[in-house]
């Protein structure tokens, strides 16, 4: 499995050349931290992030 | 609203799980599979930077982790003592531009 690349805009982690989130082409091979949000209405974590989706993102994008 | 405590403004908990160091990613995928496939009360698994050896669980309980955890490969154990919202809390909401050191 290729590496996933982290989007700078918004975090998500992805193996597409546009974050299939917000649609930014800005992605970066060069991340670290995981966070997988599996229920973001009641995730506190999700929201400290920002996040409204489930799926996997980025802690620091570099 | 008190902030004290170790539940977060939603009431969930955060749990450290030891996990074989190099496995955490791995780790963190599996459990993800499991609580989806069970419907489990764990809302997020994270993978912290520079935390060798850990993933923390963010769930309604332990027994929620328990069942997350119980017989996936490369897990340890559930570390006693709960990790607070508050002790990750910087690190979810650092933004990149607060961090980039900028040159102009
Ligand atoms: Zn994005």
């Amino acid at each position: 499995m290729p590496r996933e690349m982290a989007c700078r805009a918004c975090r998500t982690l992805t193996t597409e050349r546009t974050c299939p989130n917000c649609g930014s082409t800005d992605l970066t091979d060069s991340w670290s931290g995981l966070v997988i949000v599996l229920n973001p209405s009641a995730s506190e974590v999700a929201r400290l992030m920002g996040v409204t989706k489930a799926g996997r993102y980025a802690i620091e994008v570099h | 609203m008190s902030d004290s405590g170790s539940a977060g403004a939603r009431g969930t908990q955060l749990f450290a799980v030891k996990v074989v160091s190099g496995q955490e990613n791995n780790v963190a995928r599996l459990i993800a599979t499991r609580v989806q496939l069970r419907g489990l009360n764990v809302y997020s698994v994270l993978v912290l930077p520079r935390a060798r050896g850990y993933v923390v669980l963010e769930a309604d309980g332990i027994e929620s982790v328990n069942d997350a955890i119980s017989g996936i490969k490369n897990v340890k154990s559930v570390v006693p003592g709960m990790l607070r919202i508050d002790d990750v809390k910087p690190m979810l909401t650092m933004r990149k531009e607060e961090v980039k050191l900028d040159a102009g």
